[in-house]
């Protein structure tokens, strides 16, 4: 499928800031059964970008506004090639119980670590799932995301991004973060080695949970072939609609964006995903480019220099919301 | 904070002429200084033959003679950063510990050994990974915990070293072997305590010093220089020390060895990554550092990339250290190494990446991460101690022979539910050495802490270093915090001692240099405020000096201005009277000056100065100082008994001295360098929002006589004997705003003070600032002109309208000016010392509920 992924992220600050670092995860993974073909980011105020690939494969791209200003505006359209799973990767034969990985970079994704704590509930709920002898690990995985839907609820607004498993276990309830964190956990409790995904659906004309925002699932380790995403909050098995930005051992590790501010002022942050099946590849299409958007600063500060007339105003108003 | 609360060292003060005469070491333990038949160990022989020549009266004056020394000399054993706001003494016992060379040499060798083993498990471990895939330790190890930084793995580091300072903590087995009970690899401590010690020790035995043919300390220290110097390329690199701030309990550490090394010391908020390279903000605009020697722990380093929570990291650090811009010594994820868990494969780890048999043994440790040790530890637990596998983890260590019976069954247990979290060791019965109680030689146990720093190919060891005692002779518990205390170890030397120092410079010429130096703009910040504090607390006390001359007084016609002194003073304080209280005048002054909780009142503003001053201490000469240091025990503080109005006058009294003489010292003792200018602006800044202020609430409501509330306004802007020279006793309202406002001659005038802070502002542009004038300056400018423009006789004129005249059009003026002084402030914040604003971290939120998606 050859689908198009628009994600624009606005930052609106409560007053002026004089330093925004961040790090952005927005770029799709370039892997087997996903080719990213363009990937073009956007950032207002202009600032230089660099990337980098961070230690679990995923592309970072960085950048930092140190004038002041009072909104950042990011904008990542890509387009990606996926495939679907072929007839190698459809049927694996692995079996459940693995062997202990001798790779011992599995371990990370193979230990319980907040928000994937442990805890009584998760102990509970995994001897349930527990195959009785001998069972194919596809099967396990199926099984996993069969129980999660069984007795929990999809409803936004119980949950935080920083909520940990346990939360999630306590309330019955959750959205496509606790969902993945849940199977990570459930699956790491059997010995499966299991890593978070954070990527994007494109819905088409069917109904799917986590459309049009930034969604999560995860990917289970399957020695023969690798890693193979299941999708707990769907209740399915990943396919070509599925667009993956990064990977990691939970949210902690991948969330889009990551950032410092300073300043003293209070944040709020506008997120919208659009996603779009092209009929064919453009001829224009640009493999990759960052382009400056327009959003205003406020001068320069930072070199010991001097803040226009202008600010005179804002700084009188942000003396009196101190004072007030 | 004061002399007496400063040190409670032992004066040696025995009477029987030989100070070890009744020393009796606990039978069975090894002590320092005897060996097991009570004869004194020979390489002591040296040293208690000196000591006996001094004999006890005289090296009781010598001590006392050194401390005072080094007092003087303003090196203080207060240890900032106690939340409490209480300096903590720092117990240094007079006699030193005594090594022979011999035994020394063995020490040293382990040691250097050691940090090798150790820089070379951190290379393996955040590299090609060897260790784990030839399972010489389990993953657990790595990534069983937070230490491992993976964002760090595979990044390269200057010269493949990543451990540049190592310290072991030391001690002695009963059998006279030493062994390593805790090892520092992250950024270990100790090394500015160890030169204290060794300053105060060797000043005060001096001959003693000499004739022992002490090792030195200095040259340790020039290969540590040189060692950081080699880890970048540029010729001249740019080193800080990162401390994590005041309020870290060895800051005074910090800021003596930064002093020492000759770098500049920082806080994460001072430095800066742009384009992958970190800069240190300097008023004069962005200097690039080179090399950063941390005393943060690894996580906190980086807001962004490691610790989310850390507000003192740099937030980019980690990619200017990827991008190979600077280097960070110890490298970021050195904490790994200390982990306690490791102990017990470091044999095994030693024979595979170092081929050699590991020469100082760790104390013996077991993880119970691994079966067989977590049998041995289980079936023996009473005789271990329990500490948590991996440091960070906020358990201290467990004497489990002292628990009851219950307890330990509670720590079994926990063992039992998360095995590799615990490591269990063997009980150490630590040597013993001599320490001076009270006034006799009583033994002490003892461990050492070693420093040691690479060099070209392997390791300096330092000769000598901190040897912390125990608080009592029963208890292995070495510690300051409980009742323990610290001596200096002495390393003698068979051959010639080398005499390098760095207090004595030869050879090498001095380049003249007349720059001040430019500034960090955190400290900028730090003297803008200290000057507006300092200023603040002189107007306060002057005003309240008017009162209490006004008060006691019987004689003095005082009806009439008084209720207005203590308006003034109430609304410069912030104070709110408390509902439903009824106060004497007396009584009033005593809540107003003494129990006024508000930040701008009395005893929050002097508390300020103490703190910011101590926080640009190296900016200030020791007399000024010392000026500080009496600020404290001027002013009464408020307990259970009022200060009567006889007590109140003399103490306000000598604040303001005090306080004047603080002035006149910047004045005539700190070069002009920004550090004095920022001072001088926060000064200048504060008197004139006070002159202002004190005008406004005494001339704008008028009162039936003004005499005598004019003679005191002038008495209180400290400009009466001017005043009367001019104008005889002729007070009225015109002449005395002249005097107060538009007189650019006199120094208490407001438009004295615009004129100096024009003079400061147009120094300060340094670069970026283009042409024109800057936003400060127009505002200063635009004060100026309106002062020199007004109508002094208009200004005076009185409007009744209501049946209370007031002075509207001076009301009008004033307030115009005081919100353009305050702003002024606000707007010399934004141009210079913007960025010292706290960092933030953006909420970790998933996407918000978006558009719906369009196609289809």
């Amino acid at each position: 499928m050859l689908v198009q992924v628009s994600h624009i992220t606005e930052l609106d600050y409560s007053a002026l800031i004089s330093e925004t670092v961040m790090e952005l995860r927005m770029a799709p993974r370039q892997e087997r059964l996903q080719h990213r073909l363009s990937f073009v980011l956007g950032i207002g105020p202009a600032s230089q970008v660099r990337s980098y690939f961070d230690w679990l494969g995923n592309t970072v791209h960085t950048f930092a506004i140190n004038n002041l200003h009072r909104s950042v505006k990011i904008s990542a359209v890509s387009v990606v090639q996926t495939y679907d799973r072929d007839r190698l990767t459809q049927h694996p034969e692995d079996m459940w119980p693995l062997n202990p990985p001798t790779d011992h970079s599995l371990f990370d994704m193979l230990r319980l670590d907040a928000p994937v704590v442990d805890c009584p509930a998760l102990t509970e709920l995994a001897e349930k799932i527990k195959p009785r002898g001998r069972e194919s690990l596809a099967r396990v995985g199926l099984n996993i995301m069969d129980k999660i839907n069984e007795e929990f609820v999809y409803e936004k607004g119980i949950t935080s991004a920083s909520s940990t498993i346990a939360e999630v276990l306590e309330h019955k309830r959750g959205v496509c973060q606790d969902f993945t964190h849940l199977m990570i956990g459930l699956a790491r409790k059997l010995h499966i080695p299991a890593r978070y995904v954070s990527g994007f659906i494109h819905a088409g004309n069917q109904q799917f949970r986590g459309a049009a925002e930034t969604h999560a699932w995860c990917e289970l380790y399957f020695p023969s072939i690798g890693w193979i995403g299941y999708d707990p909050t769907n209740n399915c098995e990943v396919k070509d609609n599925f667009v993956k930005m990064a990977v990691g051992r939970h949210y902690k590790d991948v969330p889009p964006h990551k950032g410092v501010y300073r300043g003293n002022a209070t944040e709020t942050m506008k997120v919208e995903v659009h996603t779009m099946e092209l009929p064919e590849i453009s001829g224009n299409l640009v493999g990759e480019r960052t382009s400056p958007l327009n959003v205003p600063v406020f001068g320069n500060t930072g070199r010991g220099g001097v803040v226009p007339w202008i600010l005179e105003e804002q700084v009188q108003q942000q003396q009196q919301q101190q004072q007030g | 904070m004061t002399l007496q609360q400063e040190q409670n060292s032992s004066p040696p003060t025995v009477s029987d002429g030989r100070l070890y005469s009744s020393y009796a070491p606990a039978p069975g333990l090894y002590d320092e200084m005897m060996d097991s038949h009570g004869a004194v160990r020979p390489h002591w022989q040296m040293f208690l033959n000196l000591l006996d020549d001094l004999g006890p009266a005289k090296l009781h004056h010598r001590w006392e003679t050194a401390r005072q020394l080094i007092h003087d000399n303003g090196v203080t054993y207060n240890v900032y950063g106690d939340p409490a706001g209480m300096d903590r003494p720092w117990h240094l016992d007079s006699l030193p510990v005594l090594f022979s060379a011999a035994e020394w040499a063995n020490l040293e060798a382990g040691v250097a050994q050691r940090a090798r083993l150790l820089d070379a498990i951190l290379e393996d471990l955040y590299g090609p990974q060897r260790l784990l895939a030839e399972k010489i330790i389990p993953p657990e190890l790595v990534f069983g915990h937070g230490l491992f930084l993976r964002p760090l793995h595979g990044v390269a580091v200057p010269g493949s070293r990543r451990l540049h300072t190592y310290a072991a903590d030391v001690g002695r087995g009963p059998d006279g072997r030493f062994v390593v009970l805790m090892d520092r690899t992250q950024a270990p401590s100790g090394t500015g305590y160890t030169l204290e010690n060794r300053m105060v020790v060797s000043r005060a035995l001096p001959d003693v010093f000499r004739d022992c043919r002490v090792s030195r300390l200095a040259t340790f220290f020039r290969r540590f220089r040189e060692t950081l110097k080699s880890l970048s390329n540029r010729e001249n690199p740019r080193i800080v020390l990162l401390t994590p701030g005041p309020y870290n309990e060895t800051y005074f550490e910090h800021a003596y060895l930064a002093r020492y090394l000759g770098y500049t010391l920082v806080e994460g908020a001072d430095l800066i990554v742009r384009d992958n390279y970190v800069y240190l903000k300097m008023l004069g605009g962005l200097q690039r550092v080179d090399v950063i020697l941390r005393r943060q722990d690894d996580d906190f380093c980086d807001p962004l990339e490691l610790r989310a929570d850390s507000a003192l990291g740099i937030p980019g650090l980690v990619q200017a250290v990827y991008s190979g811009n600077v280097a960070v010594a110890n490298a970021l994820g050195s904490g790994l190494a200390e982990t306690p868990a490791l102990m017990m494969f470091l044999p095994a780890i030693c024979r595979r990446l170092l081929d050699e048999d590991l020469i100082l043994p760790s104390v013996e440790s077991f993880w119970c991460g691994n079966a067989e040790s977590r049998q041995f530890v289980l079936d023996n637990l009473s005789r271990m101690v329990i500490k948590p596998a991996f440091v960070g983890s906020r358990d201290k260590p467990v004497f489990a022979r002292n628990l009851s019976h219950d307890a330990l069954e509670k720590l079994r247990s926990g063992i039992m539910a998360s095995p590799s979290n615990y490591v269990g060791e063997h009980y150490v019965e630590l040597s013993t050495a001599p320490v001076l109680m009270e006034d006799r030689v009583q033994p002490r146990h003892l461990v050492l802490r070693l420093h040691a720093t690479c060099v070209e190919n392997g390791y300096c060891v330092m000769p000598g270093g901190l040897a912390r005692f125990s608080g009592s002779a029963d208890s292995m518990i070495v510690s300051m915090q409980r009742g323990g205390g610290s001596k200096d170890a002495w390393v003698l030397s068979d051959g010639p001692v080398d005499s390098f120092s760095f207090l004595q410079p030869a050879g090498q010429p001095v380049i003249i240099s007349r720059a001040g130096g430019d500034l960090p703009s955190r400290v900028a910040d730090n003297l803008f405020w200290l000057g507006r504090y300092e200023e603040r607390a002189q107007a306060n006390a002057r005003l309240a000096r008017g009162i209490v001359i006004r008060l006691m007084d019987q004689n003095f016609d005082s009806t009439a201005e008084l209720p207005t002194l203590f308006s003034a003073l109430a609304k410069q304080t912030m104070y709110a009277e408390p509902e439903g209280r009824q106060f004497s005048a007396e009584g009033k002054l005593v809540e107003i000056l003494l129990r006024n909780p508000h930040a701008n009142g009395f005893p929050a503003t002097l508390q300020s100065i103490y703190r910011i001053a101590a926080l640009v201490r190296d900016r200030m000469s020791l007399d000024i100082w010392r000026i500080i240091n009496r600020l404290d025990g001027d002013f009464p503080r408020a307990d259970k008994s009022d200060p009567a109005l006889l007590d109140l006058l003399p103490a306000l009294d000598r604040l303001i001295i005090t306080l004047a003489a603080f002035d006149g010292l910047a004045m005539e003792s700190m070069t002009r360098s920004y550090a004095w200018r920022f001072l001088d602006i926060g000064r200048r800044i504060e008197r004139a929002i006070g002159t202002l202020t004190l005008l406004s609430e005494t001339l704008v409501p008028v009162v039936d006589r003004e005499g005598p509330l004019l003679e005191s306004v002038l008495e209180i802007a400290d400009s009466i004997i001017t005043y009367r020279r001019r104008y005889t006793t002729n007070l009225q309202v015109p002449p005395v705003l002249d005097m107060l406002l538009a007189d650019e001659s006199n120094p208490r005038s407001a438009a004295f003070q615009l004129v100096r802070l024009q003079e400061h502002l147009a120094l300060l542009i340094v670069d970026g600032g283009g042409a024109g004038l800057s936003a400060p300056e127009r505002i200063v400018l635009r004060l100026l002109t309106d002062m020199r423009l007004a109508d002094i006789t208009t200004l005076g004129r009185t409007e009744d309208a209501d049946e209370k005249p007031r002075r509207e059009h001076l009301d009008r003026l004033l307030t115009i000016w005081i919100e353009e002084l305050r702003m002024l402030s606000d707007v010399i914040s934004r141009a210079y010392l913007v960025h010292i604003s706290e960092s933030r971290q953006l909420g970790f939120q998933l996407a918000t509920p978006a558009a719906l998606a369009t196609d289809s």
